[in-house]
């Protein structure tokens, strides 16, 4: 008999993913509003336990994606947008830039992303996810996703060579 | 400014940047995930919801854990109204005294839709499912389950009680109501230590005794001295109530019976209680379980009539014959 899925399985999940899930969620969220939308997401999680894949993140980000949908439909664009790139910011690791790029400037450059690019983009970059796993984060097809990545790649590449660095005032300035 | 780069250097500079678990542990502190994981755990019960494909042994654990379907049949009655007694006891013993065997008339068939609600509905964790259920006096029914929120149908044909569910209550059934609570909580025992999975979820005793009792309640050949028994054996339970004047979540007379009990396997969560609403021939109208401080959490409500005939396709789906079967499309 397939061992029946027990509060211990619910925890293991829980200890295993969450860093990763506020890391998506704190992106899109601002420090003070993550808790809530994480419980919101695990407990969707607990619902749906007998849907959850072999490897729950995906399914765990893009029922996180629709909570922040939520959580943002009342709110400005540009609210959001601000509080997105304060997130970004605050998440970046500071020490791991490359000689090529540096913190500053690749922050500046996923600013200038259009949206969608900069989502696939995080998606894959830094929640380690393939284009497949994306997609269903995305709810679109693998190809879609394929195709929405490389031309992610491509502005990526455009923006960092255009990039101007953004002050943390201004980050903080558009998060308030 | 910085020079050309190539995609694959934009890429390596972004995954560069990725939060590491050591940073993200400054703001997101084992500490606080913690916290977020019982807010997580204090709104939920039992365990995670099972697979729609799992076994007939999983569908009783988590019928045991409050969190599946529970079936709640009899026939359609009018309620014999008030009992008018002062202790659980008294209550009970008069509802008992009312108590009916199922009745299904020959070419009749009992069906029972149960809509199970997880509050808050419109959120992500809410949602209805509903199960309709066909039972022949035969003891064996057809029943299709379907969610408020995904396509699929499970039907099934199977007995009630299961094999599983039988092993928990004892047969023959003891002549008193102290001799069955015992004997069901020592198959429970019995029952925990030879299914370690269930070990994930161990009842306290009063829940056992109320669960079974709701079980057997379902069961179209329980005759009315069992039901009766039974129903007197709640009133044995710690921290038992009973409203004599109650209405059912769908506003029909009912006596409630109500029992507080903690999840063990997460002693810090608050109580819960755990309600069956009978209607006056002490068969279940309705079950719910709340939280602490009257937070409503999960409800089966139940519909009751006879009909005629089984659904063509339920039949085509599942068969007709003795032989359980499952099939989710």
């Amino acid at each position: 008999m397939e061992h029946p899925p027990g509060p211990d399985d619910f925890r293991r999940l829980f200890h295993e993913t969450n860093r990763r899930v506020y890391a998506f969620v704190r992106r899109y969220a601002t420090e003070s509003d993550c808790d809530d939308l994480i419980a919101e997401v695990y407990l969707a999680a607990w619902r749906h336990f007998d849907q959850l894949p072999a490897e729950p993140l995906p399914w765990l980000l893009g029922t996180a994606r629709k909570v922040l949908a939520n959580h943002w439909r009342s709110r400005g664009r540009r609210q959001r947008l601000a509080v997105e790139m304060a997130g970004i910011s605050q998440l970046a690791t500071a020490d791991c830039a490359t000689q090529a790029v540096d913190r500053a400037d690749l922050v500046a450059a996923l600013r200038r992303l259009r949206e969608e690019d900069r989502e696939i983009l995080l998606l894959v970059g830094w929640d380690g996810l393939d284009s497949t796993q994306a997609a269903q984060v995305l709810h679109c097809s693998p190809q879609a996703a394929r195709a929405r990545l490389s031309r992610a790649r491509k502005r990526l590449a455009e923006c960092l060579t255009e990039a101007e660095p953004v002050t943390q005032l201004q980050l903080l300035t558009e998060a308030n | 400014m910085t020079t050309h780069l190539s995609e694959d250097t934009a890429m390596r500079a972004l995954e560069a940047a990725r939060p590491i678990p050591e940073s993200v542990d400054e703001v997101w502190s084992p500490t606080r995930a913690d916290r977020v994981l019982h807010a997580v755990l204090d709104q939920t019960t039992g365990s995670p919801r099972p697979s729609r494909q799992v076994s007939r042994r999983w569908a009783l654990v988590a019928a045991v854990a409050g969190i599946a379907t529970i079936g709640l049949i009899g026939q359609a009655v009018i309620p014999s109204g008030s009992v008018g007694s002062a202790t659980p006891a008294q209550a009970l013993d008069n509802l008992a005294s009312h108590a009916v065997a199922i009745t299904i008339p020959d070419g009749k068939f009992l069906k029972v839709v149960t809509t199970h609600t997880i509050e808050p509905t419109g959120t992500m964790i809410g949602g209805s499912s509903q199960d309709t259920t066909w039972y022949a006096d035969d003891g064996w029914c057809w029943s299709t389950t379907s969610l408020s929120d995904a396509p699929e149908v499970t039907y099934r044909r199977d007995t009630w009680p299961t094999a599983e569910f039988a092993a928990l209550l004892p047969q023959p059934m003891p002549d008193d109501p102290a001799s069955l609570v015992d004997a069901i909580n020592q198959r429970a025992a019995d029952y925990v230590a030879t299914h370690p999975p269930k070990a994930n979820f161990v009842p306290p005793p009063s829940l056992w005794v109320a669960l079974v009792a709701d079980g057997a309640f379902k069961d179209v050949r329980t005759s009315a001295a069992d039901r009766a028994l039974l129903i007197r054996s709640l009133a044995l339970l710690p921290n038992v109530t009973v409203d004599e004047h109650a209405v059912d979540p769908r506003g029909r007379p009912a006596v409630e019976v109500a029992v507080k009990y903690s999840d063990p396997h997460f002693p810090d969560a608050p109580q819960r209680e755990y309600r069956l609403f009978l209607d006056g021939d002490g068969l279940v109208l309705a079950s719910q379980i709340r939280m602490s401080g009257g937070k409503y959490y999960q409800s089966w409500i139940t519909e009751r009539s006879l009909v005629d005939s089984v659904p063509a396709d339920v039949i085509k789906t599942v068969g007709s014959g003795h032989k359980t079967k499952m099939v989710t499309r």
